[in-house]
């Protein structure tokens, strides 16, 4: 419990600094926030022009897909919010060796190494992907319980957690390959898997999808814990693959510190 | 002869830029399989579950194979026009590296170009790659012709100075901000989006088509990826080049005022 309320302390004050700090440098802290936005309305768009062109995609009709796009939009924010900043630094951590200053303190190295830097300008993006889902569900036909919305939001952040731990474990490669950035902006190109219903996937492809790169479990079945009838398999399967997977992400992180060797990486 | 002297230094800086493109041979391999891998399934499986769907062989004039292809043709359009995408001036102006530029006896823009020149050859190379795997995987009568490649590659290097003018623009804000990587990347959702990377401008309706033509996108992607198919003719072909041509004007010359602006602004220290 003194864990955890140290962690929760330790996490505020990275809250704190990245405000005081985002305010500092005040174009950046705007353009992220236009740039976000730009994201979200090219990704609504693009399906708003799709249904154009056809009744339904991987089985859901528009406004089940717009609650599917403002799910990955969420995702999208909670991630800028509270990783990419970070993952985007690891690379540089490690190649430079000031990834020593993480491992002589007296916490979790891989906390401190994710969550460090918040983006509280992406932050307030996360706000507007709320609206954007207030909206697709405002305008969805059918009525929506508080247990499925409830439901969609715990898989939304189990989602993130993969999200998460996908990104870590390609990142992780910088500590054998001390290339530039690692694998890291692959994850960013196969993140194209989730950004499409998962229902159009199929043969080994989707076995790949939704149990080795889960990508597909990031939006897709929190959107179908919504929109679809409740199934204890999504529930079970997303579960499974996210306790399995940070499992995995830590025995690579150990691992990874063991090949670690400081500057002369 | 005088100009071929003044640019001896351009095969060097081609040749140094390979060099680092592969120092880190299977970042770079696994990137481009796995990249190219994830769009272009992305892309079958979008595309075939839409024609499914609706029964069609044709849709906005594309067979699914056909579609197949385009998307192969405008991502690679898209990533041999944009080069290296990142990090052409704004990190030299932060760190304060830019000082060594400006005493070398050469064009600091010219260098970065050249450098860019290089990103778009090993988006060429790996076109090749891409379209041999795809005609082997999915076959179709939509493989292009020796003549139609050669125009679209050359086409491809006309509209990657057109973006290299655009990106320039961009990364030299870094004179006056401390952060702009935003702006490039809001720069690569535009294009792909309005460019018809990400969906064939064909689909969008008639006013969002015409909207879509006033601005430069379409012709960063979506039409030297029709060159690439051989569905441009000459005629079509000389007045989008003389639209690029009217386009990289009015970004060569912008860019040349920001150069002028912001080297007068720069301390030399960086920020």
């Amino acid at each position: 419990m003194q864990t955890a309320i140290r962690y929760s302390r330790l996490f505020g004050y990275f809250v704190a600094f990245a405000f005081s700090r985002s305010f500092e440098f005040r174009f950046d802290f705007y353009i992220r926030i236009v740039m976000d936005v730009v994201f979200y309305a090219v990704n609504f768009t693009f399906f708003r022009i799709l249904f154009l062109h056809t009744p339904n995609l991987g089985g859901w009709n528009e406004p089940q897909l717009m609650i599917f796009v403002s799910a990955y939009c969420i995702n999208d924010a909670i991630n800028m919010t509270l990783f990419s900043n970070n993952m985007w630094q690891l690379p540089l951590l490690v190649n430079r060796g000031d990834l020593d200053y993480y491992l002589v303190r007296p916490v979790s190295s891989l906390f401190f190494v994710s969550l460090r830097d918040f983006a509280a300008n992406s932050f307030v993006n996360l706000l507007i992907t709320f609206g954007l889902f207030g909206w697709a569900v405002h305008r969805y036909p059918e009525p929506l319980s508080i247990g499925k919305i409830a439901l969609f939001f715990a898989l939304l952040l189990n989602g993130n957690l993969i999200f998460y731990c996908l990104n870590v474990i390609f990142n992780l490669a910088v500590f054998f390959t001390h290339s530039s950035d690692g694998f890291g902006p692959l994850v960013w190109s196969m993140g194209k898997f989730g950004e499409r219903p998962d229902q159009i996937y199929t043969g080994w492809l989707r076995r790949v999808i939704t149990f080795i790169l889960p990508f597909c479990l990031i939006s897709s079945f929190p959107t179908r814990m919504l929109v679809d009838p409740f199934n204890w398999r999504i529930l079970v399967h997303a579960l499974g693959v996210s306790i399995g997977l940070f499992c995995f992400l830590l025995f690579l992180w150990n691992r990874s510190l063991r090949a670690y060797s400081s500057a002369s990486s | 002869m005088k100009l071929v002297q003044n640019y001896r230094w351009v095969p060097h800086v081609l040749s140094i830029e390979l060099k680092k493109a592969f120092s880190y041979r299977v970042a770079f391999w696994v990137q481009f399989l796995l990249g190219t891998g994830t769009d272009l399934s992305v892309a079958y499986f979008l595309w075939r579950a839409i024609f499914e769907n609706q029964h069609a062989t044709t849709m906005q004039g594309f067979t699914f194979h056909g579609i197949l292809y385009y998307y192969l043709f405008a991502s690679f359009a898209g990533k041999i026009t944009r080069g290296a995408d990142r990090g052409y001036l704004a990190q030299d102006i932060y760190d304060g590296s830019l000082t060594r530029y400006l005493l070398y006896p050469l064009s600091f823009l010219g260098f970065k170009f050249a450098t860019h020149l290089t990103q778009q050859l090993l988006g060429v190379f790996q076109l090749l790659i891409a379209l041999a795997f795809l005609a082997i995987a999915i076959g179709g009568n939509h493989a292009v012709s020796p003549a139609s490649f050669a125009a679209g590659c050359f086409t491809c290097l006309l509209t990657g100075y057109l973006h290299f003018n655009i990106m320039s623009c961009l990364e030299m804000v870094a004179f006056w901000q401390d952060v702009v990587w935003n702006l490039v990347v809001m720069l690569r959702f535009s294009m792909s989006f309005l460019g018809g990377a990400l969906i064939p401008l064909a689909f969008f309706p008639a006013w969002g088509q015409h909207l879509v033509s006033l601005t430069p996108f379409p012709i960063l992607v979506a039409f030297p990826a029709r060159v690439f198919l051989g569905e441009v003719t000459l005629h079509e072909w000389v007045i989008n080049v003389a639209l690029l041509g009217f386009w990289s004007v009015v970004f060569t010359f912008l860019a040349r005022e920001v150069w002028l602006r912001g080297t007068r602004q720069y301390s030399g220290v960086g920020i």
